[in-house]
């Protein structure tokens, strides 16, 4: 199942933003199905939306079903280094 | 009723008028009641300093002082460039000369407050400094998100949610100065919660650790600040200056190592002060790589 980031929310700046895509993503998280999480049209995410729609998954899934569960496509260098080094952050904790 | 002086250091960067605001202080530990700010000497204001001026003046007209501004002379260069930069008319006193016009280098100060900030940032500043730059916006990306931290954390953190940005672009060496100032409780009310009795120099220190967040919001994680210095320190070799209070810490980059140096005497109001607290963020961009618009994602951990 794919998720359109932009069809969900018009930027992804803040917490309630995150919020809106990591209900969207549980949702989808159902089915059996890969999650593609698609970030096309998006210029940048902050930190603050990245802990509410990806990291606040933690607690409900494990970082390995995250890592085979959700395929992450159309990112640039900003939005790919910020997920990355939240969830690397994390691992670490 | 009291009244003070305010006079505006020959070279108004933001230390020198965070030391100046430190003596008034001193001098006035109530606040005064009126206060004149003086331009006769100046000579120079940097970036820094006209955030750092526009946030104080409006610190002190909302806590109920009457604010002056005198010895203004169109003539000094300083004052031209002040008034070039709209500081007159956004401070609601209209231009000096009619004739003053925003310089094409100068990103006039702004009034950066929630909902609106995001989408100022994204759709004007980010591509004016493209324009200037020669940067994709997409290469700037990373700055976006750094100023949008900041923002983000004025709106976390702070009661009045209000704050400004000012930036000055030099083509001859491809430098570019943002200055970003609130006069909300500054970082060390927040850090307290965490640590108790710790200075504002110290509360600076925690707050830029990656994961040290006071949960202002059950959310946050202390990413925001750890991250500005990440990019723009680390990843970009620029410099970036946190004020806050009575603590002022410059963070840059020595062999690919974050340096902090603190400024002053370790938070005491003996050094200097500030109202709420100031960003100030100094980068080169040709030290800013290209990045095209997609890359491909890989898990790294």
């Amino acid at each position: 199942m794919a998720i359109l980031i932009t069809s969900l929310v018009s930027a992804c700046d803040t917490n309630v933003q995150g919020d809106v895509v990591r209900n969207a993503i549980i949702d989808a998280l159902k089915s059996d199905e890969k999650v593609v999480l698609d970030f096309a049209g998006v210029a940048n995410v902050t930190s603050s939306f990245v802990n509410s729609a990806l990291i606040a998954l933690l607690p409900d899934y494990d970082i390995e079903t995250i890592k085979s569960r959700i395929v992450i496509k159309r990112v640039n260098r900003q939005i790919g280094n910020m997920i990355n080094r939240r969830f690397q952050y994390e691992a670490r904790a | 009723m009291t009244s003070a002086t305010f006079d505006m250091p020959p070279r108004s960067s933001g230390t020198n008028l965070y030391r100046e605001l430190g003596k008034l202080f001193r001098t006035f530990p109530e606040r005064p009641s009126k206060l004149e700010i003086n331009f006769g000497k100046l000579e120079f204001i940097p970036p820094p300093g006209v955030a750092f001026l526009g946030n104080m003046t409006r610190w002190f007209e909302n806590m109920g002082t009457e604010v002056w501004f005198v010895d203004l002379d169109i003539e000094n260069p300083a004052i031209k460039y002040l008034d070039d930069s709209l500081f007159f008319e956004h401070q609601g006193g209209g231009k000096l000369d009619p004739r003053s016009a925003c310089r094409n280098t100068t990103h006039p100060l702004k009034n950066v407050t929630q909902p609106d900030a995001h989408g100022w940032l994204e759709f004007e500043f980010i591509p004016w400094l493209s324009e200037r730059s020669g940067l994709s916006t997409v290469s700037l990306a990373e700055v976006s998100s750094c100023i949008k931290e900041v923002i983000n954390n004025i709106s976390d953190h702070t009661a009045n949610d209000e704050g400004y940005v000012f930036a000055q672009w030099y083509p001859k060496i491809n430098e570019i100065i943002i200055s970003i100032a609130d006069f909300g409780c500054g970082i060390r009310e927040n850090v307290e919660k965490e640590i108790p009795e710790c200075n504002d120099v110290d509360a600076i220190l925690w707050a830029t650790e990656e994961g040290n967040s006071s949960k202002s919001l059950p959310s946050n994680r202390g990413a925001g600040l750890h991250y500005l210095l990440l990019n723009i320190v680390l990843g970009f070799r620029g410099v970036v200056y946190i004020t806050s209070q009575a603590g002022r810490v410059k963070f840059e980059n020595r062999k690919g190592n974050l340096y902090k140096r603190v400024i002053g005497n370790e938070g005491e109001m003996s050094s200097g002060y500030c109202v709420g607290t100031s960003i100030d963020i100094t980068i080169f961009t040709d030290n800013i790589p290209h990045a095209d618009d997609e890359e491909n994602f890989e898990w790294l951990f």
